[in-house]
């Protein structure tokens, strides 16, 4: 059943497993973009103008001191928002960093009074304090259930009526979920059952290269239906956060993506209908639909060169070979890459990066022969920064201008408007505040009130005439099973699961139309396998280059042999068993971890799932069973950043140091659950000079990293040292120590979580050496991280193809339960 | 100064919640090889190949006040649209026009008869840059490359181009399309600059087809590929960290050649990979050897290092100017690299933090001279948007040590206990959060990428914001400002008695210079108008939301009433380019030269 657009009075009777566009009013914003997904409201008698200073008076209905970035979402008298914790209204104190942490608000339409709060700690993320809180959250009106996607890579699901977690993921220790230092990290939708969600990131297996790819959860218990890929070569982290709509009889969830593509997966199969890549860069901006049409924009260059940055208006009805048609596109050098547009169903509103707000006829004839031009009709001047993105309602655009400022544009048809109103914030004076108030937050409109937050405060704003506006049904619908049709695509459920040795696991076999319609009752009679996972298309550490560029004058000095392979293999075929009728899986319980898939066959359909068997606590891994190239089994985030080769006639880890890109250079071999806490992980470690560079090198228990740092400080001295969120960073601490080359050191790390605070103890030695009885670092953590996977950490800052960095190695990595 | 919360715990348990403000300890500069250390005279119009109406560099002289002092005459007058008579065009006054890649930030540098301009390879003109074909594109898509493109100056016919791979790295050293960022300056024949891939490299200015000169291993050999004289890596070399891009655009003084290295941050922006890499090197420009490397910033630097050193006499020593990445203005002696003194252009109580809000920043804007004083802005990154800015004007001269305006006396505490430097070079300041009552910005002055253009001691700068500013260079008074209405990357440039000024939005300003400007402070007197219609208010008992709103309005009145006289007494001219522009515009033997992100175009006089 699927309710994307909540009738609190009114219970649509919806044809079984379809889905319907919205069609009647709507009293919440659940999606960011509101009930038609287009950032359009259909209420009125919004205001005009408003005045900051006084609830209750001059169309203010309310303010709270409580800030943020995000958009709200409604969902009948309660808002609920994502925000960071210690923003505060000036740089921060050293305490207020190490407090930070980003948190999940629900407030009182009414008053916006706080009901409840969720707080999260942020860590494994290049996000900083401004730009936490990025993510719009969803709900499913349904079950009133919230979801949000964390800048520390939870993912989820909350009861709305008292936040209490219903169940979650850890994106990052789970699948190898990366951020950028932007923040951008994109918001859910629900849909169909389930909620769906966009990252970049590479695990294991099918999954290991690094890409941008959609994940769907069951809504319910968490449970992931499918993973959906994104064709091209991945270019950086994004924040588009899809729509759902009805295009050529499928319904179809659309997205901007990590790899420059507007892309479109059937909702409940993750099936890839079409991609369109059209940015030489990531896509940022949301799409929108308007009846067959998609509208997305780009601030970045395109695949074809000349100006930077395009609007693009595809027919989602006309694919050909993979792709859709393209109605128009407008391309003058302008950026429009991040924010979202806006459609009335009539007129584009797409605001440049610059503060431009830019209109299109949506259904003007193009113009410029091939090329399809659309002229924009005219562009309106309201500042020189756009983050936020407008809702168009009630002939207005609301929108935010980052540098402080809240402009309602009014509109006049095709006539370019002439009159906005702009309310500019000032921080409060020194010492509270300090610094421009940022205001990056996207509108969120219902039942005649406009809510949207700036760094320091949320707004409610409206007049006494503010009322909902009726929705009205969109004509697209989707093609439904036909009695007794036989299936085109099968899936098993889950599609992806982390088990422990020993466990069983039951798939649902479930049959779909072409379409992606579920084919209820399908009798479906499978061959069950478990065949070796496929390896992925391309490694995330690719083959040795030539170094590129201008030769230096001189030859360079001999680079020295690589000591491993570049590329990891993929795990082996699945040990377990398989009942051939039922297709359950039991894993063997003396394998202390592995991955692999479990594929059935129904004629010439096939479909797998993903098992990933977690390394259980107690845990040791000496590599010795490893072969030379792969990696051990059930770790996350290793194949491809980590390769196992013979050193000094033993097998051990690798780090890989031919890759500089960022997510390889630097990467967690994440080992157990997410949740595992009260353990202690041990590790040999080696890291040895490469171009006059030491290696960063460590262990990593409870989110809390110790690593030999390969730099020194201003004295020359070397440290080990304790980090946690280290771009905040919310802790870096160090001791001295003399960390050198070639040296074996066996690094020794535990976390002892109390009520209030967390003792990080670590110690560094020469292995040959016996254990020193004195921690060689110990911290005490006020906002403790309560659990995490055991990890391995290596940073090789100056890998780079055909010249290697500098190298790691690990041995005799061992987990153990702390003792009571 | 170093705010990061790097605690160093000797043993036992420490408690984070304290700052350890770990003390600047800079490194000596390293001598490490016997070039020549004379700074004899710096090439200026008329030397080294120079010609006397050329603009050979980034400030078109080692002081890089971008002031055209030469009798030449522009017009602010330009035809109008045929869409729309209010709006002027470049139109019939365009000379001749060449297409660039998507994005030029590198010049344009116009000497020696030639244009040089640094780009991206978005329109390649070499079809092997270009990818394998597609069904989309026939001719492959353009390869993304580091490109610097030599025009003939006549006509824009193109000579040569210099193609430089990106690193494999990505955006963390070498930011995607951004393309070549460094203004090359023109020195006897040789052209010098920094490519994207953290190289300093020098080409020969005047190749003819078939000519090879110098290094002869060029890895792009066709007819229009550059010729390489010497390049250094100082990734390889030095084991530089570039972040996001390296763009200094090189001085010479002599044989010498300074640049800055770009080193700093990682990816997660706070992490420092290579804090014992140079971030102010010295090189011999006729062999690319080392002469000198500084590391003074070091582990102080606070994200990357974007701004170019200049060259000045102060008190008859000759002095190289270093904006470094911890917000310090470092002045170093020439021949050895030596520190004299150093300058914090922040407030000791500023902080650095990611976004509006963080009140302290470095540089993006090239330090100015001008009759032996220092004068610059700080600045950031523009995707930290536009919080408050400090300018500063700065006399070093007979000065060593600490000149900063104050000095930190208790840092145990934040912000620290500070005392007035006795020892302090400031001769004025300019900016910081504006106070005055219902002032519509945050700031006096706010962020900038724009360097000062300084004539007849009257200053004009631009801000990150849109707005320029109008001060008295002798005293950092304010005379008038103007709303651009769009971000400003490039400076303001004096020709011909005028300021001309272009944004991100593709507009191009020309102001009227005046000898004796009018003080017409809008922020002033609308300050001043709504304290009195506050007064009023609250005096005829109106409740505080509205005396505010009258307050308010009373402020624009009088704020629109100064505009309009700055308007009608300062603004010549507002043209239309309609494609952004982040350089300044330079006028060349009675040519105006202006590049936008895509075009160069050569305008005539009138």
């Amino acid at each position: 059943m699927t309710r994307r657009y909540w009738l609190s009075s009114l219970v649509l009777s919806l044809v079984a497993g379809l889905g319907l566009d919205g069609t009647a009013v709507a009293g919440d914003w659940i999606h960011w973009r509101g009930p038609e997904e287009t950032g359009h409201a259909r209420d009125t008698g919004l205001p005009d103008t408003w005045d900051p200073f006084q609830a209750g008076k001059n169309n203010l209905i309310w303010k709270v001191p409580l800030g943020y970035r995000s958009t709200p979402i409604i969902m009948g008298d309660k808002m609920y928002v994502t925000a960071a914790v210690g923003d505060v209204p000036r740089p921060q104190s050293e305490t207020e960093k190490l407090h930070t942490a980003e948190r999940v608000v629900c407030m009182n339409t009414k008053d916006g009074s706080v009901v409840w709060t969720r707080q999260f700690n942020v860590f494994l993320a290049d996000i900083v304090t401004s730009r936490l809180g990025w993510a719009p959250l969803t709900a499913d009106p349904e079950t009133k259930k919230i979801y949000a996607h964390t800048s520390g890579g939870f993912f989820v699901c909350l009861d709305g009526n008292t936040g209490k977690t219903i169940w979650e993921h850890q994106l990052t220790e789970e699948f190898g979920r990366v951020t950028g230092y932007g923040g951008r990290v994109a918001g859910p939708v629900c849909d169909s059952g389930l909620v769906i969600v966009a990252i970049a990131q590479g695990s294991w297996g099918s999954l290991a290269r690094g890409a941008g790819r959609l994940v769907a959860f069951d809504k319910d218990t968490g449970a992931i239906a499918w993973w959906g890929e994104t064709p091209f070569d991945l270019i950086g982290t994004f924040y588009s956060n899809p729509v759902v709509a009805n295009l050529g009889g499928q319904r179809v969830i659309i997205t901007g993506s990590a790899d420059g593509g507007l892309h479109a997966f059937q909702v409940r199969t993750g099936k890839r209908v079409w991609s369109y890549k059209f940015g030489a860069g990531v896509i940022n901006p949301s799409p929108v639909v308007v009846g067959n049409y998609i509208l997305c924009s780009h601030g970045e260059e395109n695949p074809d060169g000349g100006d930077i940055g395009r609007v693009i208006c595809l027919d989602g009805t006309k694919i050909k070979e993979g792709k859709p048609e393209v109605v128009w596109q407008f391309s003058d050098g302008t950026r429009f890459g991040l924010a979202s547009p806006a459609t009335d169903g009539k007129y584009l509103y797409v605001p440049s990066d610059g503060g431009k707000l830019y209109c299109f006829d949506i259904f003007k004839e193009p113009t410029g022969g091939a090329k399809k031009t659309n002229k924009f009709i005219w562009k309106y001047n309201f500042g020189t920064t756009t983050r936020g993105s407008p809702v168009v309602a009630d002939n207005k655009i609301f929108i935010s201008e980052v540098n402080a400022k809240f402009v309602i544009i009014k509109l006049e048809g095709k006539k370019a408007p002439e009159k906005a109103h702009v309310v500019q914030f000032k921080a409060p004076p020194p010492p509270e505040g300090e610094g421009q108030v940022e205001v990056n937050s996207t509108p969120a409109i219902a039942n005649g009130r406009v809510y949207f937050g700036t760094r320091d405060e949320s707004f409610c704003i409206g007049t006494k005439d503010g009322k909902a506006g009726e929705v009205p049904a969109s004509k697209n619908a989707e093609n439904p099973v036909a009695a007794g049709a036989t299936p085109a695509q099968i899936q098993l459920f889950p599609a992806d699961i982390a088990v422990k040795p020993g466990d069983s696991v039951e798939f649902k076999l479930r049959a779909y139309t072409a379409d992606g319609v579920l084919i209820p009752d399908a009798m479906l009679k499978a061959e069950w396998s478990l065949p070796v996972p496929v390896v992925p298309k391309k490694e995330a550490s690719g083959p040795p280059k030539a170094k590129e560029g201008t030769e230096a004058k001189e030859a360079p000095p001999e680079k020295k042999a690589e000591p491993a392979p570049k590329t990891a293999g993929g795990p082996p075929a699945l040990d377990a068993t398989i009942d051939a009728a039922t297709g359950k899986i039991t894993v063997n319980a003396k394998k202390p971890a592995q991955n692999g898939v479990v594929m059935a066959k129904v004629g010439n359909l096939t479909a797998t799932a993903r098992v990933r068997v977690m390394p259980q606590i107690p845990y040791k891994q000496d590599f010795a069973m490893v072969p030379v190239g792969a990696v051990p089994g059930g770790w996350v985030n290793t194949q491809g950043k980590y390769t196992v080769v013979e050193d000094g006639g033993k097998k051990v880890l690798f780090k890989v140091n031919t890759n500089p890109r960022p997510p390889v250079a630097r990467a967690y071999a994440y080992i157990t659950a997410p949740n595992s806490t009260g353990y202690t992980i041990e590790a040999d470690i080696k890291g040895v000079i490469q171009k006059e560079k030491l290696p960063d090198a460590g262990v990593m228990a409870n989110r809390y990293t110790m690593y030999l740092d390969g730099k020194s400080d201003e004295k020359g001295q070397q440290s080990v040292r304790v980090i946690s969120w280290e771009a905040l960073p919310r802790i870096d601490v160090g001791v001295p120590f003399k960390y050198e080359s070639g040296v074996w050191y066996r690094m020794k790390l535990t976390v002892e979580v109390g009520e209030k605070e967390a003792v990080v103890k670590g110690k560094v030695w020469d292995r040959t050496k016996p254990e020193p009885e004195k921690w060689t670092i110990e911290y005490k953590d006020p906002l403790p991280n309560r659990e995490g996977a055991a990890a391995l950490y290596g940073y090789v800052t100056n890998a780079e193809a055909g010249a290697p960095g500098s190298e790691i190695f690990y041995d005799n990595v061992v987990v153990t339960p702390n003792k009571k | 100064m170093c705010f990061r919360s790097r605690l160093c715990v000797v043993a036992g348990i420490a408690i984070a919640a304290t700052t350890l403000i770990v003390a600047l300890q800079p490194s000596p500069a390293r001598v490490v090889a016997d070039e020549p250390k004379s700074v004899s005279t710096a090439p200026t119009a008329g030397s080294n190949g120079v010609g006397k109406g050329d603009h050979y560099m980034f400030g078109n002289s080692p002081e890089r006040n971008f002031v055209n002092l030469n009798p030449v005459s522009l017009s602010h007058e330009f035809p109008t649209s045929p869409d729309d008579e209010k709006v002027h065009i470049l139109g019939s006054r365009v000379k001749w026009k060449v297409t660039l890649g998507s994005r030029a930030y590198g010049g344009p540098t116009i000497a020696g008869g030639k244009v040089f301009v640094g780009t991206n390879n978005d329109n390649p003109r070499n079809k092997r840059d270009r990818g394998k074909p597609t069904d989309d594109n026939p001719d492959g898509p353009p390869l993304d490359k580091g490109v610097l493109m030599c025009f003939d100056e006549k006509d824009g016919k193109f000579h040569w181009q210099m193609i430089h791979d990106k690193l494999d790295s990505g955006q963390v050293h070498d930011w995607p399309h951004e393309g070549l960022c460094s203004t090359p300056i023109f020195d006897g024949g040789r052209i010098y600059y920094c490519s994207n891939r953290c190289e300093v490299v020098c080409l020969n200015a005047n190749k003819v087809e078939g000519q090879n000169d110098g290094f002869q291993n060029e890895k792009y050999k066709t007819p229009t590929d550059a010729d390489v004289i010497w390049s250094y890596s100082m990734m390889d070399e030095i084991k530089v960290f570039p972040h996001n891009m390296t763009c200094c655009s090189p001085l010479i003084v002599g044989d010498l050649l300074f640049v800055i290295t770009a080193n700093g941050v990682d990816e997660n922006h706070i992490n420092i990979p290579a804090p014992e890499a140079p971030s102010f090197i010295c090189m011999s420009k006729k062999s690319g050897k080392l002469i000198w490397k500084s590391n003074l910033p070091g582990r102080a630097i606070m994200h990357g290092q974007w701004s170019n050193p200049c060259y000045g006499v102060f008190g008859g020593k000759a002095q190289v100017i270093f904006p470094g990445g911890d917000g310090y203005l470092y002045g170093l002696e020439p021949e050895t690299g030596k520190m004299i003194w150093k300058f914090d252009a922040n407030p000791k109580s500023a902080k650095y933090e990611l976004g509006a809000k963080g009140t302290k920043s470095d540089f993006i804007g090239t330090p100015v001279i001008y009759k032996e004083k220092i004068y610059i802005g700080t600045g950031q990154d523009p995707e930290h948007l536009e919080g408050v800015g400090h300018f500063w004007c700065i006399d070093p001269a007979g000065k060593e040590g600490d000149i900063s305006s104050e000095l930190v006396t208790d840092s145990s505490k934040f912000p620290p206990a500070t005392k007035v430097n006795p020892n302090s070079g400031m001769v004025w300041h300019y900016g910081g959060t504006d106070t005055r009552p219902y002032s519509k910005r945050d700031n006096i002055f706010s962020r900038t990428m724009s360097s000062a253009c300084i004539v007849d001691d009257i200053l004009y700068i631009g801000e990150l914001a849109g707005y320029v500013q109008c001060l008295d260079a002798k005293t950092g008074k304010k005379f008038w400002q103007w709303d651009t209405k769009s971000n400003i990357w490039g400076s303001c440039y004096y020709v011909d008695g005028k300021v001309l000024l272009a944004n991100e939005d593709g507009d191009l300003f020309f102001f009227k210079h005046d000898k004796n400007p009018e003080v017409l402070d809008e922020i002033a007197v609308g300050s001043a108008a709504a304290v009195v219609a506050e007064k009023k208010a609250k005096a005829a008992g109106k409740d505080e939301s509205d005396v505010r709103k009258e307050a308010r309005d009373a402020y624009d009145e009088a704020a629109t009433g100064v505009r309009e006289k700055v308007k009608a007494k300062y603004l010549l001219q507002q043209v239309e380019v309609s494609e952004p522009i982040r350089s300044t515009p330079a006028m060349a033997n009675g040519v105006l030269f202006v590049m936008t992100e895509k075009t160069l175009y050569a305008i005539n006089p009138k």
